[in-house]
């Protein structure tokens, strides 16, 4: 696949409301951040698949913001096995290991992956 | 070897910033007691922003041999940040000893307050400026507000304190120790005492991190004078030498919390309890503490014990940053390895008055790189035998 046409799968998945992600179909590694080849073997037979759309809290900070809410900014480990840089909204103090499902919000008129805690 | 070395600090330099080099180059030219027609090599880094504001400079390193009028033979622009700075020597050395150049001048600097000014870090330039990336992925990394690189260091924190039990506590007191360190140092710009209280109490920035655990960007440069010839300084030599280059975004790192320091310093392999002092990249008191684990002064995991165990202090059993580190002698042009280079070759000269190690035989210097710390270099000066 040409990288464009990776990004541009990934864009339909947004608007569709799902977390697309990477296989390699040569050494089965997974990722999030889009390559046409595989980090681990760089082999071109790659897919792109459909995550769940939960996870854990990896790693989360709260950022301070001059005159704006925080923002709770983490790494979320989804139990595909990929992690991803996201936001965590709609919740004051989210956990090392709290479990999260993908809520897609609107940011500069496209969908991008943000989540929220599950309950 | 290293025959000088100068450095010129301010919070903000009221001048250009080639100008501010060549009063720097003078000066570890002067000490080193070589001519500028000698120096027949450059090695340096760029970082976008720091000279004037530019966000690049087409043929860089040509650029500032015009200015200089040096002519070379061995050129190196390295770009891994503030970890550069220990590599150059190396480079440098290694150049020297194959015959390509006689004498090399090591460059590190530029100005960080035109982009202060701007609100904004080096390594969120690209919010600034278009056409800039800091990722091949920007269009989904870029789009959450981060603020780089506070917040991926940040995330390391929280993430040592979750799987460690380290506390807010353990990391003052790096700052707490360095700025003792810092007190008698006269390159520093902060030098009242400082608690344990006083770092808690400094704003939260990105959570853990507060703010007298970040480092403050000033201008200024560090020049370094490598050469094959005789030098009036002590004859030191590189004990011990490792680079590691990570590849990760880092969240698909197997674990962030370690970084590639653990790599660099195997391969230098140096036998720590003959180390008198550490000078570790200190961009925030967490890349102390990561260091000192991934060096092995420390299991991983176990620098909060380590920390309440021994006196990092410049008189105390494991020296660490013993000028204050650039936390407190400012970070120039967003880059601290010029800081902890200069402090290493003050401490082994004997020149560091005030904040002296006694009869310091062997230096080790951790430098981490990048905004997502994927490199790292080791690097031991010490006596030559």
């Amino acid at each position: 696949m040409k990288l464009q046409d990776i990004e541009e799968e990934y864009r339909k998945r947004f608007s569709v409301e799902t977390l697309p992600y990477m296989k390699c179909r040569k050494c089965s590694h997974v990722f999030y951040y889009p390559r046409n080849v595989c980090p681990k073997c760089l082999s071109e037979n790659l897919e792109v698949s459909e995550s769940s759309g939960i996870g854990r809290v990896y790693s989360i900070t709260k950022i301070a913001r001059k005159d704006m809410e925080p923002v709770n900014y983490a790494i979320i480990e989804m139990d595909e096995g990929f992690r991803l840089y996201s936001v965590i909204v709609g919740c004051n103090d989210p956990r090392i290991g709290m479990k999260v499902k993908l809520k897609m919000q609107e940011v500069n008129g496209s969908k991008f992956p943000f989540f929220e805690q599950q309950i | 070897m290293i025959a000088g070395f100068a450095s010129r600090i301010y919070k903000k330099y009221d001048g250009n910033s080639l100008e501010l080099l060549a009063g720097t180059v003078n000066e570890a030219l002067e000490m080193a007691k070589i001519e500028p027609q000698m120096v027949d090599g450059l090695i340096t880094t760029f970082l976008p922003g720091v000279f004037d504001g530019n966000i690049y400079m087409h043929f860089f390193t040509n650029q500032l041999r015009q200015y200089l009028g040096l002519r070379a033979k061995h050129i190196d622009l390295l770009d891994f940040g503030g970890a550069s700075a220990l590599a150059m020597i190396y480079r440098a050395e290694k150049s020297i000893a194959g015959g390509e150049a006689s004498t090399v001048l090591c460059i590190i600097g530029g100005k960080a307050s035109p982009v202060r000014a701007r609100g904004i870090t080096v390594d969120s330039i690209d919010r600034a400026y278009d056409s800039v990336s800091i990722t091949p992925f920007d269009w989904l990394f870029r789009v959450y507000n981060d603020l780089n690189p506070v917040t991926d260091y940040a995330l390391v924190a929280a993430r040592h304190k979750s799987l460690y039990g380290t506390s807010d506590e353990t990391r003052a007191k790096i700052a707490v120790q360095q700025r003792y360190n810092a007190r008698n140092n006269n390159r520093a710009i902060f030098r009242n005492s400082l608690s344990v209280e006083d770092v808690l109490a400094s704003p939260v920035i990105s959570d853990p991190l507060h703010l007298l655990e970040i480092v403050y960007p000033v201008d200024g440069f560090h020049v370094f004078v490598v050469t094959s010839r005789q030098t009036q300084l002590r004859d030191i030599e590189i004990k011990a030498y490792g680079e590691a280059h990570w590849a990760e975004m880092p969240p698909e790192l197997p674990e962030i919390t370690v970084t590639p320091a653990s790599e660099s310093s195997k391969i230098a392999g140096f036998e720590l309890s003959k180390v008198d002092a550490f000078e570790l990249y200190d961009s925030f008191t967490i890349t102390v503490m990561l260091q000192l684990e991934d060096i092995g002064l420390a299991q991983k995991g176990k620098a909060a014990s380590f920390i309440e165990g021994h006196d990092l202090r410049y008189h105390g059993d494991v020296p660490i940053n013993t000028g204050g580190g650039s936390l407190n002698v400012g970070q120039p042009a967003y880059m601290s390895g010029g800081v902890i280079l200069e402090e290493a070759l003050l401490q082994l000269n004997e020149m560091a008055g005030g904040h002296q190690v006694d009869k310091p035989k062997n230096v080790l210097l951790n430098g981490i790189g990048g905004w997502n710390r994927s490199h790292s270099v080791t690097l031991v000066l010490g006596e030559k035998n």
